[in-house]
């Protein structure tokens, strides 16, 4: 009657081996992949679509990377956190995992858990696809050789063709050893990127080589602040997948999670309300303001040092209070 | 040690969305499985044998009874932390390797990943998946093979009570036998076995005990041997007795058997023969159907 752990370490493997395969389970859906293809190629070709600069280059470029950050970024969390969550609940799996000796708990947590980890991988690959975007995006350049307004088409084109490369790389694994092209896909791509920037910085914008004493990667880093605050918003959304799915089918739960984000639109408004009632809703929702810090950087700006911690603060609190309620809901549920 | 599986007076009714009762699954179930014993389940499909396991798992909420594993209540995490359990549903996690399954289950259970591989090779193998099949996706792999692999995730961490829900369906008459092989191993080893089945040669090789459920009762319980004696019928076995002399024994059965050694006992009835039998006396008196009870008026159609 001896050799299983019980405690605190026991608890945390659980949480952790629930996470594994859900996370897995998540990238792997077809969806996952396309949404994270197109994003990530999306974000790259803004500088080819994007003609205006409203006075600062790169702008309007770096807005509809962190928005297509956003938007991707809820569509890929409403799959990776409602779906595996709720097969596992219709199929069993869900039966299987708490005739263990694990709390209920363990399983809202733990499908939390493993799409905040599918989301930090998209947010990550979507980040350095901003940041090759931003440098990319027509900016005033001035060389030996050349000065004037130029768009990176090195750049540009390494960063357009790297979805596909690195879909093409997870699709030839796949077939050759059989690893999981999704998994794979999300892997590559965040290996690569952070990669290509450090060997683009070999190349002045204009094409020309720079040599090896003068590397500079020229990137702007103020986006990862933003990119950071999204993240921190998606955790949220992520949790409230996992709560709607331990009551709701998969799609409806996905369907279910968008909702307190469209009402979190409203939160800011609904904060200065005269009525104490709509007043005391606003906490109840994560307003979305508080994780958009992209309009900081206009012009130079910079994220102010208290955003980041009050937006993970807000998404700690928001995270906590649905996956509690998901644990409660779960509790009473037949398996 | 406390006694592993020990249920009382179990009641289940399924509820439709609205909490009207739809189905009343089991109707008052009692239970007791002791270290060594293997406990059959045996009833038609539908008659609450998945139903009866998974409350004494705490998966469902009985609507009334009492289910105590190792002397606890199975909503603890402590009750089930010697409880291996094989659903009737085995591929569950369909893009998990059979290796990735084992290890998922021992990260649930709080295990070390230290020597995890090596331990889940070893589960694998008793319970005679192919290697190969080790890292297949589940999704790739056949509905026996899934099996097995639930089978030896059933048996991690060397639980001390083992539930297994249909464990041959799906198996090839090698894999059954096997598995047959196997329950016996565990009984033989001080292990409880509960396990749920339709398949009657299965649990007349492997159990010692049997409950027959029919519509959410236990209509027969007990020693296999037991019930399958036939009250009704004695059998003379009369062992070295010439030819010519079976007239005369006919004749003057029990009083000239002229001092042979001659046995006396109740021929045992099939335990096929046994089952359709008490289907069938529990038809006659209910009228009701092999499966569970439908709840007379659930309000409306489906
Ligand atoms: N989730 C459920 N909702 C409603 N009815 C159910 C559910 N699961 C099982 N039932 C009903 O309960 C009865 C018993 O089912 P079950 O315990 O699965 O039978 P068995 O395992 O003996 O084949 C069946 O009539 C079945 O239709
Ligand atoms: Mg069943």
């Amino acid at each position: 009657m001896k050799g299983v752990p019980r405690g605190g370490a026991g608890l945390a493997r659980a949480v952790l081996a629930t996470a594994r395969a859900s996370a897995l389970e998540a990238l792997q859906q077809p969806a996952a992949i396309l949404i994270g293809l197109s994003v990530c190629s999306l974000v790259a070709l803004q500088p080819l679509l994007q003609l205006h600069s409203f006075g600062e280059s790169g702008r309007l470029v770096r807005d509809c990377a962190l928005a297509a950050m956003l938007l991707g970024g809820a569509a890929l969390c409403a799959l990776c956190s409602a779906a595996p969550m709720a097969a596992a609940l219709a199929g069993g799996g869900a039966a299987t995992a708490l005739a263990r000796p694990a709390p209920r708990a363990v399983l809202p947590v733990g499908h939390w858990l493993g799409s905040v980890c599918a989301a930090a991988l998209f947010v990550w690959c979507v980040a350095w696809q901003s940041l090759l975007a931003g440098r990319t995006a027509e900016a005033y350049v001035q060389t030996a050789h050349f000065a004037g307004d130029i768009r990176d088409a090195l750049c540009g084109a390494v960063s357009a063709l790297l979805p596909a490369f690195s879909l093409g790389l997870a699709a030839w694994r796949n077939i050759r050893r059989g690893t999981r092209i999704g998994t794979a896909f999300f892997v590559i791509m965040a290996v690569l990127a952070p990669l290509a920037a450090a060997l683009l910085g070999f190349w002045e914008r204009d094409g020309s080589w720079l040599g090896f004493a003068f590397w500079d990667p020229g990137l702007d880093w103020r986006i990862v602040a933003p990119s950071l605050a999204i993240w921190l918003l998606l955790c949220a959304f992520c949790a409230g997948g996992a709560a709607f799915a331990t009551r709701l089918p998969a799609a409806a739960a996905a369907s279910a999670s968008f909702l307190p984000f469209v009402l979190g639109f409203f939160a800011d408004g609904l904060a200065s309300s005269e009525h104490l009632a709509v007043r005391a809703l606003a906490p109840l929702l994560p307003s979305v303001r508080d994780f958009w810090l992209a309009e900081a950087l206009a012009n130079g700006g910079s994220v102010s040092s208290s955003a980041l911690p009050l937006a993970a603060l807000h998404a700690a609190a928001w995270s906590a209070m649905a996956l509690a309620v998901g644990t409660l809901a779960l509790r009473r549920r037949d398996l | 040690m406390k006694i592993p599986l020990f249920a009382e007076n179990l009641r289940k009714t399924y509820r439709d969305f609205w909490g009207r009762p739809r189905t009343e699954a089991v109707r008052g179930i009692s239970l007791a499985v002791r270290p060594g014993e293997v406990v059959g389940l045996l009833g038609p499909n539908g008659s609450g044998k998945s139903t009866t396991i998974k409350m004494v798992l705490g998966l469902l909420r009985p609507d009334g009874g009492k289910v105590e594993l190792f002397g606890l209540p199975p909503s603890e995490p402590a009750a089930r932390r010697h409880v291996g359990y094989l659903p009737e549903l085995p591929d569950q996690h369909r893009f998990l390797t059979p290796r990735e399954t084992l290890a998922y289950h021992a990260g649930l259970m709080g295990l070390p990943s230290s020597g995890a591989d090596a331990r889940a090779e070893a589960l694998l193998d008793r319970v005679g998946l192919a290697r190969a099949a080790f890292d297949k996706p589940l999704s790739e792999c056949s509905k026996g093979m899934a099996r097995r692999a639930g089978l030896a995730a059933a048996l991690l961490g060397d639980p001390q009570l083992v539930v297994l829900d249909e464990p041959t369906s799906g198996l090839d008459p090698v894999g059954r036998h096997e598995v047959k092989e196997l329950i016996c191993e565990l009984s033989r080893d001080g292990k409880a076995v509960l396990l749920s089945s339709h398949l009657l040669s299965e649990v007349q090789d492997v159990c010692t005990r049997v409950a027959i459920m029919v519509a959410g009762l236990v209509r027969a319980e007990g020693n296999l041997s037991g019930l399958l004696e036939r009250r009704d019928a004695v059998r003379f076995t009369v062992s070295g007795l010439p030819p010519e002399k079976e007239a005369d024994c006919r004749a003057a059965l029990g009083v000239a058997s002229g001092g042979l050694d001659v046995a006396v006992d109740h021929p045992a009835a099939t335990l096929e023969e046994y089952f359709l039998e008490v289907l069938r006396a529990a038809r006659e008196e209910g009228g009701a159907e092999g499966g569970a009870a439908a709840v007379a008026d659930g309000g409306g159609a489906r």
